[in-house]
């Protein structure tokens, strides 16, 4: 193979193109006061609202930056533009986005997705969601998907009582700035026992430069309610840093059950620092998939608190570090009531010097009898360059839980290798073989297309490592 | 703190014994050193312990089998953290560090964090926690053949200890 051809295909993130700023209204550059209460205006908000926003401004300006996890003192708060409005409001058909938004969903495949296999599609580019639409039965029994700027104006009142009830803003120094500037992100309301069975797609996209996302999610299943949503995320390449920043708060009702799916794959300048949540009642379900492949540092932890009886949880996490990443990713499970249980699987793969770090806490209360907790890593290291760490917690009060732990990190198996080799198959295909073992009980979880998608990412991630193995 | 260091070595510890804290930095500096380190706790009443172990691979092809077990009776807290850390370049490490705990009290609490911090991909290392109470159906037997409860928790918790590990 030539080398040519091999650093083409590392170079190979196929969303890394972008269009003309041409947008309706961009803010100053920096974070101020007068920033926070510009976007509230434009968004034409209630005053508890603003309120809301100035708050949490004040505590994101009394945090401290974390001092654990990855490198964060590369970012400079003043260096970011904060809200951008790409169009005026959202619209219900593809035909009517301004031009260079609209190539940009085409080149992802967006459109062509939801005519397959979705509900229903919101679309945010920038600061904004540009694009929704919702299956009209879905629509009769009650389903409510919008931008959480319009959920905001049409059904206050529901906002109103979930709004930072799961991630308040005090929470993080980065849940403060998402609450202080949060634009765009999903609410989704499931009625009682309405099951969506197609899932809900949202898709992020960030396109100007030293841009800041932070949208903000919402999803609240209803008694005996099911509703899958996945979200994506792509970026173009620049140099200088974006940041991306959300907070996604989920409530599952008694016996409700929500799957959440993320791909990740923001291009390698983007900061992904983000909150989620989920708050799980009686016999509920809550399920994390997290694929995190892109990004320059990630600091993602899905975290589950049960707190009802037989509530249940699971997180399935997959991170690829490659070349200047660092993936901290990870997963909580709190159990904070009697007979739940939590599962959390993660596997991860670092090489080219990059670094995948899991970070995972499992928290059992006093009071809380008869719960499981169960949690599996594993790492693989491909390279000499790269790095793979694991920092979990086990915090366990009170004489009636299950915990278990483990951990292992390792090299492609040279058995395996070997054993591979000797049936005819080559080395490159043999190494590219195993790694789509390694990470294929996670992969499996993904939506057909994205399994497909994420094994086409990791061979050619691989691709990259057989070069320097030579 | 305690230090040790050496070729092939077997380090023992037994808690509440020799105190309620452990803190144990094992380096391992030579190519091909050896260690295994293993240490019980039994803890009662508020008895409190604190263990920080650190295993460091600063040599190539060195390995080390690290193994702590805890019986935790009425309100015994148990903090424990364990690392495992391969230096960049030693290749042909293999680490394993185990914790478990049997609660047999009903106010317990132990916060757990084990570490791994690897730079080097030609290694093998992994740990595992594991927290529980004593298993029904073993207790049930042994009631089932005429011992009494107490006795039957008692002989599994010696055997928990007392089985020889790896």
């Amino acid at each position: 193979m030539s080398k040519v051809k091999s650093n083409l295909n590392l170079d190979d993130y196929k969303y890394g193109f972008s269009y003309p700023e041409d947008y309706v209204f961009k803010s100053k550059k920096g974070l101020g006061e007068n920033i926070v209460r510009g976007i509230s205006k434009i968004k034409k908000e209630p005053l508890w609202m603003l309120e809301y926003r100035l708050n949490a401004y004040k505590i994101f300006l009394s945090k401290k930056m974390p001092a654990w996890g990855g490198d964060l003192s590369k970012i400079d708060f003043d260096d970011i533009y904060y809200y951008l409005k790409p169009s005026q409001g959202e619209v219900q058909k593809w035909e009517d986005l301004p031009k260079g938004i609209k190539a940009t969903y085409d080149r992802i495949g967006i459109p062509e997705a939801e005519q397959k296999y979705l509900s229903g599609v919101k679309a945010q580019y920038e600061s904004e969601v540009v694009y929704g639409s919702l299956l009209a039965d879905l629509t009769k029994k009650g389903v409510i998907f919008l931008g959480m700027d319009e959920a905001l104006e049409k059904h206050s009142a529901l906002v109103m009582e979930y709004f930072g009830k799961a991630v308040p803003s005090a929470d993080n120094k980065f849940s403060a700035l998402n609450s202080a500037v949060w634009s765009g992100g999903s609410f989704i309301y499931v009625p009682k026992n309405v099951k969506v069975d197609l899932p809900l797609q949202a898709y992020f996209r960030m396109n100007a430069k030293k841009m800041g996302q932070f949208e903000r999610t919402l999803i609240i299943a209803d008694e005996g309610s099911f509703v899958s949503y996945i979200e994506g995320c792509t970026a173009p390449v620049y140099s200088a840093n974006s940041l991306h920043s959300a907070v996604v708060e989920i409530f599952v009702k008694k016996n409700a059950r929500i799957r959440y799916t993320t791909v990740q794959n923001w291009s390698k300048n983007v900061y992904n620092l983000v909150t989620k949540r989920a708050f799980v009642y009686e016999n509920g379900i809550m399920e994390w998939v997290d694929g995190n492949i892109g990004s320059k540092l990630t600091m993602k932890y899905p975290s589950i608190y049960l707190m009802e009886q037989g509530a249940k949880g699971a997180i399935l996490s997959m991170a690829f570090a490659g070349k200047n990443q660092h993936q901290d990713a990870g997963g909580k499970a709190v159990h904070l009531a009697s007979k739940t249980s939590s599962q959390i699987i993660s596997k991860s793969i670092s090489r080219g010097g990059g670094r995948a770090s899991y970070r995972g806490l499992i928290k059992v209360a006093n009071l809380a009898e008869n719960c499981k907790s169960n949690v599996v890593c594993d790492a693989l290291i491909l390279d000499e360059n790269s790095r793979s760490d694991t920092y979990p917690i086990m915090d366990v009060k009170g004489a009636y839980a299950r915990v278990s732990h483990e951990a292992s990190v390792n090299k492609v198996d040279e058995d395996q290798l070997f054993y591979l080799t000797s049936r005819g198959v080559s080395k490159h295909d043999a190494a590219n073989m195993i790694v789509n073992g390694f990470i294929e009980p996670i992969v499996k979880e993904f939506p057909m297309e994205y399994a497909m998608e994420l094994n086409r990412l990791i061979s050619i991630e691989l691709e990259g490592n057989a070069k320097n193995r030579r | 703190m305690q230090k040790i260091e050496g070729k092939k070595i077997k380090y023992r510890f037994n808690l509440p014994n020799s105190g309620y804290d452990k803190k144990l930095v094992v380096d391992l500096k030579n190519k091909n050193d050896v260690v295994d380190v293993r240490g019980i706790i039994v803890g009662r009443g508020n008895e409190k312990f604190n263990i920080n172990i650190e295993i460091v691979h600063r040599a190539k092809n060195t390995s080390a089998r690290t193994v702590v077990k805890a019986v935790l009776y009425d309100s015994a807290q148990l903090n424990f953290k364990g690392c495992i850390k391969v230096l960049k370049g030693m290749r042909g490490c293999d680490s394993f560090l185990m914790q478990r705990t049997l609660v047999l009290g009903e106010n317990v609490q132990v916060n757990s964090k084990p570490h791994l911090e690897i730079e080097e991909n030609n290694v093998k290392c992994s740990h595992s926690v594991s927290i529980a109470r004593p298993n029904e159906e073993e207790v049930f037997y042994l009631m089932s053949r005429g011992l009494s409860k107490d006795f039957a928790i008692n002989l599994i918790a010696d055997g928990f200890i007392g089985v020889r590990p790896l």
